[in-house]
């Protein structure tokens, strides 16, 4: 999906200047940009919070958060997945915490 | 049960309070982007071509080509000359707006003669008979700095006597 996303913007970014002033004064103004972004959201945490987005818990104690689940379109079998990847857990009751982080990735915390 | 992993709040992301709001605004972001898609399947950002057409008794003329397009996009727009009676050194009269950040990839048939009238391009393709048809193709491409508003009126002349005019504009979107 990356990929074609990246062909699809090049094509309309650079269209057809294949000159190296043109690379430089694309890539320059996406990593100004990328930078602005960064230094805004490091320096407010309710911009960060718009731009980022927050942490959404899905998993309490073995029981599932019905509404966060449904709200970020996520099903059982994707947490489960999750849960046994990064902590070998066999069943949601085992999960202690499970969320969903900015980045898209889901964290899982197993019980003691 | 202890609280929430250290950096989160029960209250905030797990009950979303203050945060409920934010699935509103990611489902009305969903549809404008969706709307956006429908509209441009309806033809508003090009490049669907649009037929303008005129007649006077002595001849009709016809325009197909996009009044919308897009920056970079190829075509060709097509100029369709009926003779209602005879024209003895038709020129075809196409504002600026048809070359100005274009690039011109063909003429077929190629015109006899081009120059320039006051400021506008003059295609001439001599006689055309009484009852006789001439279709003019002009290959065209926007250049990606071409990005605006532009007249492309099209007027049919019998050598310097305007027969008849066609009013057009093409927006091309970036």
């Amino acid at each position: 999906m990356d990929i074609v996303l990246g062909d699809l913007v090049q094509n309309g970014v650079t269209q057809s200047d294949y000159s190296v002033t043109g690379i430089i004064l694309a890539a320059g103004t996406i990593g100004l940009f990328a930078m602005l972004t960064e230094y805004v959201t490091f320096r407010w945490s309710r911009i960060r919070n718009v731009i980022e987005g927050e942490p959404v818990i899905l998993v309490e104690d073995g029981k599932l958060i019905e509404r966060n689940m449904k709200n970020e379109r996520l099903t059982l079998d994707e947490v489960m997945e999750q849960a046994r990847l990064q902590q070998g857990v066999e069943s949601l009751d085992d999960v202690r915490w499970a969320v969903l982080e900015t980045s898209g990735s889901i964290s899982v915390v197993k019980k003691e | 049960m202890a609280g929430a992993p250290e950096g989160l709040t029960l209250s905030r992301h797990r009950d979303m309070e203050g945060r409920r709001w934010w699935v509103q605004v990611r489902r009305v972001l969903l549809v404008l982007l969706a709307a956006l898609l429908v509209v441009a399947l309806f033809n508003l950002f090009g490049q669907r071509p649009q037929s303008s057409t005129a007649a006077t008794q002595r001849a009709s003329l016809k325009v197909y080509a996009p009044v919308h397009a897009r920056s970079g996009l190829a075509y060709a727009a097509r100029f369709h000359i009926t003779a209602r009676q005879d024209i003895k050194d038709a020129f075809l009269v196409l504002d600026p707006g048809w070359a100005e950040g274009y690039t011109v990839n063909g003429l077929a048939p190629q015109p006899l003669t081009e120059t320039d009238r006051n400021g506008r391009l003059a295609y001439g393709f001599g006689h055309i008979p009484a009852g006789q048809s001439l279709i003019f193709f002009m290959s065209l491409q926007v250049n990606p700095t071409n990005v605006g508003r532009r007249s492309q009126n099209v007027e049919l002349d019998d050598d310097e006597t305007p027969i008849l005019t066609i009013h057009r504009k093409i927006t091309i979107f970036p």
